[in-house]
């Protein structure tokens, strides 16, 4: 089994990064690109941007930080954020991304999925899922950055998602994001047993008994941001552990 | 500032917007073909590629490409086919129905049938061993990784063509191979970090 | 539709009207601050017990460059205020009245939000303080209203929660939402008036410490005062005159049967008692400087605080203002009757506060303001409607018991004041008159 990938997300408003909370607030942690760029010489498996307020302002600035990015850094770039269009897809693989991720309107547009990935391929296309608990092992899909229930349960869509074509899920706890108290391996569980795809976990790392536990669960990837912009660990310390 | 310029092919498939970066960054001019004289004249060519083999092999043939390259690999110009280019350069694919590739080096595209818990497509990071028999030294250190996302794999005819893998578990996955001057990465050079770039640099830097 | 029929008269809307009536005494002239998403029909604090549905509203004022006093104020706390200086004078206070024998020292209004969170917890943990927190119930919790609530009380906090009378208070929400259109108002004044007659019951508590004097509707009287004016809690004249839900305490006697005893928790305290009781009512956030989404992620990570579960309708956060079901009517309102709904409020909070510019801010108001809030729409209602099983006696003194859609609808519409809103006849809807740019 290989290892599990350690891909750091950045959330970005307009040219900084920033920290949520449950998803909400935009605490301001500094410059994207030096800190993306320190993420890369520590040995990040892939990089993760997500335009914080796309969905809001109809459009997404993070073209401009992986554009530049790009010509330095030589890992997988994966955009996000208000990405509704095939064009908008294209206008963000032409500035570097290797893999765009779409939330809203994947949930949104009933074929969005199938075209995206007939136009540019299963292994391009990430769906996030932002899941919000409901009672035990039950959880919905929240759309436009945490804030409305699309009322879609999310272990359907996780399996919906995947046969339209989505060629892996970054899954997100919202509940859990930004508090540190661990990942939701339950959600994990839940959605792993229906769907073949890779799957990226979030929201939540706060200690190194989440990567045993990932790794006993055989998760495919970390995605992970606050445990590591306030540098409560480094990426090199996390990858020992793996 | 070496002078050497890079052909890569641009036949609609592959994020070549990286990997034009990547030949940039370790020194390199690139250029990007799509006809048949341009691909003659090249001195060093990249076919990269992502997705089906059936398509890439069908938008080779759209634009013509595909006797320029078995000429100009008769040639003797180095050319580096990555990921599903590096696919291309077998002799058939078993992915929807039988489709056929350049033949370059003898084998076969198959469907990666890993143990649990592997999933395919295999999307992550692996080390490359390099085959004992193999004279080409690539330089690989043991701590490198390389970035893989792929469902298929060359199936070599001949061990010695299967110059890198990596390895499941006891089974074996061709990484690199390598023939003459033909030359194929499964990873994506250009998306594995330094140890990427150094192993493109390797073939860049061919004479 | 059946609730156009009954406007007396849509001229007064129509869309071509040179000089359309502004009501509440409200400047007929919409303008919106350069800086923040406020207008200048934005009311300030009033003295809430003297308040009538014909009270002239005191508004926000644009100075001469048109920015806000609220904009003005936000500047002066960024670039003037000596905050070191004011910290020892906190310390201080703190040092003059802080218990020496384990009783509590000083009184914290709040609910479990986030801004109450911290204030208990700097004045614990940071300052040595002891203490009781007091809460007035909101009108229906929210599940994770209650949920930040009992967190808060497990940070380590004594709490004093108060609930009025249930049939009180909401006999006295539906006249207030019927009169003034302002189903908030009662809470406010309990919410207000209620901690510091507690205090001068209890007898050893002389200190009160209220949170952030400017995210109380931006007064400017309140800017440079480390204390809550005493006219906002007190007052001199006749208790009979005072008035609550746009009534006087008279009436509400008279009409609906209520008494002293059952409006005493809504009504401030006597002026004399006041000054007998010798009670200091401070503001926290003129010592400290106030950040309020900073307060969100203190909060979250000290305490635990949970957010709703979806955005606020009529606004883009999730975080501030979530405890009661019944909030989201009351901003609203504030829509109907001012122009100014939610995504207003919050934007405006964050441009002062720099986490978003100005332009930002106008795209969330286009999104999100007035927004319809359908989430407890159901419970609201019922809880508005004057049911038989409760009001038997008092149902006969409304026209219209039960609290209906048609119903709302139809009062919303007497409450839009025609300088602000104009009615497309053609497409049958409300539009602003003035719309934010």
């Amino acid at each position: 089994m290989s290892k599990i990938r350690i891909i750091p997300r950045m959330d970005i408003k307009n040219s900084n990064l920033v920290k949520t909370i449950k998803l909400d607030g935009l605490r301001v942690i500094g410059d994207p690109n030096k800190i993306a760029i320190n993420y890369y010489n520590n040995l990040a498996d892939e990089l993760l941007f997500l335009d914080t307020v796309a969905s809001l302002y109809g459009r997404n600035n993070v073209s401009q930080i992986i554009s530049e990015l790009s010509k330095n850094v030589f890992i997988p770039i994966t955009v996000g954020g208000g990405i509704r269009s095939l064009n908008d897809a294209l206008s963000m693989f032409k500035s570097g991304a290797d893999k765009i991720a779409v939330n809203t309107a994947a949930i949104k547009k009933k074929n969005f999925l199938n075209n995206l990935s007939k136009e540019f391929g299963s292994q391009s296309i990430v769906t996030s899922i932002d899941a919000k608990k409901i009672e035990n092992k039950k959880w919905r899909a929240f759309i436009n950055n945490g804030r409305e229930d699309s009322g879609l349960d999310v272990i359907e869509w996780s399996k919906r998602a995947a046969d339209k074509g989505a060629g892996e899920i970054l899954l997100t706890s919202i509940d859990n994001e930004g508090t540190y108290k661990g990942l939701d391996f339950d959600l994990f569980n839940s959605v792993s047993a229906q769907v073949k795809i890779p799957i990226i976990l979030g929201g939540g790392f706060g200690s190194l008994e989440d990567l045993a536990k990932a790794k006993k669960m055989n998760v495919d990837a970390l995605s992970i941001s606050g445990a590591l912009h306030y540098k409560k660990f480094s990426i090199k310390n996390i990858k020992k552990k793996l | 500032m070496k002078k050497k310029i890079i052909s890569i092919i641009d036949y609609g498939v592959g994020n070549i917007l990286s990997l034009s970066r990547a030949v940039e960054f370790n020194g390199y001019k690139v250029r990007f073909v799509n006809n048949p004289e341009d691909i003659l004249c090249s001195n060093t060519i990249i076919l990269p590629g992502v997705g089906a083999f059936k398509r890439g092999m069908e938008k080779i043939k759209e634009k013509n490409l595909y006797e320029a390259i078995i000429e100009t690999s008769n040639k003797g110009t180095p050319i580096l086919g990555i990921c599903l280019g590096m696919q291309m350069l077998a002799g058939e694919s078993q992915e929807f129905g039988k489709s056929k590739g350049f033949n370059l080096i003898d084998g076969k595209i198959k469907l990666m049938r890993l143990n649990k818990p592997n999933k395919t497509p295999f999307i992550g990071w692996k080390k490359i061993l390099v085959n004992k028999t193999t004279n080409v030294d690539f330089s690989i250190n043991k701590n490198d990784s390389f970035y893989f996302i792929h469902s298929y794999h060359f199936e070599c005819e001949r061990k010695k063509d299967m110059t890198g893998f990596v390895t499941y578990g006891d089974k074996k996955i061709t990484a690199i191979v390598c023939k003459d001057n033909i030359y194929g990465y499964q990873f994506h050079p250009e998306k594995s970090g330094k140890s990427g770039l150094k192993i493109l640099k390797y073939f860049l830097d061919l004479k | 539709m059946n609730s156009l029929l009954k406007l007396k008269s849509l001229n007064k809307y129509k869309f071509e009207n040179k000089k359309p009536k502004a009501l509440y005494g409200l400047p007929p002239l919409v303008k919106f601050c350069k800086k923040c998403t406020y207008s200048n029909q934005k009311p300030i604090s009033e003295k809430e017990f003297e308040h009538k549905a014909e009270t002239k509203k005191t508004v926000l004022g644009l100075n001469h460059k048109g920015i806000c006093s609220a904009c003005i104020i936000a500047e002066k706390k960024n670039k003037i205020i000596d905050w070191k200086k004011r910290y020892s004078e906190l310390k201080k206070i703190c040092d003059k009245y802080r218990s020496r024998n384990g009783s509590y020292d000083c009184l914290v209004p709040g609910s479990g939000g986030k801004d109450s969170f911290v204030q208990a917890y700097r004045l614990k943990y940071e300052f040595g303080m002891n203490p009781l927190t007091i809460t007035w119930a909101p009108h229906i919790y929210t599940d994770w209203g209650w949920q930040n609530f009992q967190s808060w009380i497990h940070s380590g906090f004594d709490n004093y929660l108060f609930t009025p009378n249930g049939k009180i208070h909401r006999l006295l929400t539906r006249l207030a939402i019927d009169n003034i259109f302002h189903p908030f108002q009662p809470f406010i004044m309990g919410q207000n008036h209620f901690p510091i007659k507690f205090a001068a019951k209890l007898k050893n508590i002389k200190l009160i410490f209220y949170g952030d004097p400017n995210s109380e509707y931006g007064n400017p009287d309140n800017f440079n005062s480390s204390s809550k004016p005493q006219y906002y809690f007190s007052y001199k004249k006749k208790e009979d005159d005072l008035k609550i839900s746009g009534l006087s305490v008279r009436e509400l006697k008279k009409k609906y049967n209520l008494t002293s005893g059952d409006l005493e928790p809504y009504l401030p305290i006597n002026q004399n008692e006041l000054n007998k009781s010798k009670i200091e009512v401070k503001y926290l956030g003129y010592y400290l400087k106030w950040h309020p989404q900073s307060c969100y992620y203190f909060a979250s990570e000290k305490g635990n605080f949970t957010t709703s579960s979806q955005r606020n309708a009529g606004t883009y956060q999730k975080y501030a203002g979530i405890d009661d079901k019944v909030d989201d009517f009351h901003y609203y309102t504030t829509f109907i009757k001012f122009g100014i709904g939610r995504a207003s409020y919050d934007a405006a909070i964050d441009i002062r506060n720099g986490e978003i510019t100005r332009a930002e801010g106008v795209n969330l108001v286009k999104k999100f303001d007035g927004e319809y809030p359908e989430r407890f729409q159901r419970e609201v209602f019922k809880y508005l409607s004057i049911d038989k099983l409760n009001f038997n006696k008092l149902r006969g003194k409304f026209k219209h018991p039960e609290f209906n859609f048609d119903y709302f609808q139809n009062l919303t519409n007497r409450f839009r004041s025609p300088h602000i809103w104009y009615y497309d006849t053609k497409k049958r809807n409300w539009s602003l008159r003035n719309k934010i740019s």
